[in-house]
C-alpha cells in the first residue's frame, strides 16, 4: 500500500474515532485512558464501525489492544497485508 | 446474601458469588484506583464475604465466560428498597482489557427488572472515573445534575449518580443487546473456524 493510501487509512481512522466518540477534535497523540468519552461502549462501536469500514475482523486480544490511532492503525495494517 | 440468581447472556452470565471466589475478587479488585480498598488478604476477603452472606437485601455477581466459566469481572445490586422498589447496582469490577462490560450491564438490568421486579435502579460512579460516567451516558442513563457524596475508605468522595426506570430500560436494552449480540458473533465466528 502507498503512503498515500496508508494516510487515507488514518485519517479515515482518525474521522472514525471523532465520530463514534463524539468529540470535536482528532485525538492524534493521545491513548484510551487519557480519553474520558472512549468508554467501554463507544469502545466496542468504535472497533465495530472500523471492522466494517476496513472489512477486517480482530480477534479479542486486539480488541484490548486497539487504544490510540497509532495503534489501531498498526493491527488494520497487518491485517490488510496477510 | 446468599442466592440463586443468575442470569445468562450470549458471551457472559451472571452467578452468585461463592466462598471459592475468595482469590479472583481479592485479585480483581487490587490496586484499582476507583473502588474502595477493601479486604488486603485473603483471609480479610473470606471474612468480607462471610459478612456478605449474612446481609439481606445484597446480591453480589460474578461476571464469567459462559462458555469457560472463566471469571471477568465482579457486579452486585444491593441497597434495596422495597417501599421504592429500587435499588443501587455497583460494585462493578472487571479485569483489565475484559470486553465484557456491555453485557454485564445489560444482564444487571435484566436481573433488577425482571427477575427481582424493581421499578428503578440507580449507580454512583466516582467523578474521577470519567470512563464510566461516560458508560453510564453512553447506554442512555439519565445523569443527576447534583454530584453526590459518598464515603471510601473513610473519606468523602463525590460520585456522579445516573438513574434507569423501567420505563426507559427497554431503550438501553436495545443499545446494550446489539453490541453483545455482535461481539457474542464474532466468538461463534471464531469457534466455528478453529
Amino acid at each position: 500500500m502507498s503512503i498515500a493510501s496508508e494516510r487515507e487509512r488514518e485519517q479515515r481512522i482518525q474521522e472514525l474515532i471523532v465520530r463514534v466518540l463524539r468529540i470535536d477534535a482528532p485525538v492524534v497523540a493521545l491513548v484510551r485512558s487519557e480519553i474520558p468519552e472512549w468508554d467501554s461502549l463507544k469502545h466496542m462501536e468504535l472497533v465495530f464501525a472500523l471492522e466494517d469500514e476496513f472489512g477486517v475482523r480482530f480477534d479479542e486480544a486486539e480488541f484490548a489492544a486497539l487504544v490510540s490511532p497509532g495503534e489501531i492503525a498498526n493491527i488494520i495494517k497487518e491485517h490488510l497485508a496477510s | 446474601m446468599r442466592h440463586s440468581l443468575t442470569a445468562r447472556g450470549l458471551r457472559f452470565a451472571l452467578r452468585p458469588v461463592a466462598e471459592a471466589d475468595a482469590a479472583f475478587i481479592l485479585q480483581v479488585r487490587r490496586g484499582h484506583p476507583f473502588i474502595a480498598r477493601g479486604a488486603e488478604s485473603l483471609q480479610q476477603q473470606r471474612e468480607w464475604l462471610a459478612s456478605y452472606f449474612d446481609r439481606e437485601h445484597d446480591y453480589c455477581f460474578v461476571v464469567e465466560d459462559v462458555s469457560t466459566g472463566e471469571p471477568h469481572g465482579l457486579v452486585g445490586i444491593y441497597s434495596i428498597d422495597r417501599e421504592r422498589n429500587c435499588a443501587e447496582w455497583g460494585r462493578w469490577v472487571l479485569r483489565a482489557g475484559s470486553p465484557a462490560a456491555c453485557e454485564s450491564a445489560l444482564l444487571v438490568y435484566t436481573c433488577a427488572f425482571n427477575e427481582l421486579g424493581l421499578a428503578k435502579v440507580y449507580c454512583r460512579t466516582l467523578a474521577e472515573n470519567a470512563q464510566v460516567v461516560s458508560f453510564h451516558d453512553s447506554c442512555g442513563l439519565e445523569r443527576m445534575a447534583q454530584a453526590v457524596e459518598v464515603t471510601v475508605d473513610g473519606n468523602p468522595r463525590l460520585a456522579v449518580e445516573h438513574h434507569l426506570a423501567r420505563e426507559h430500560w427497554p431503550i438501553v436494552r436495545r443499545r446494550l443487546a446489539a453490541l453483545a449480540e455482535r461481539f457474542a458473533q464474532r466468538g461463534k465466528a471464531a469457534a466455528s473456524t478453529s
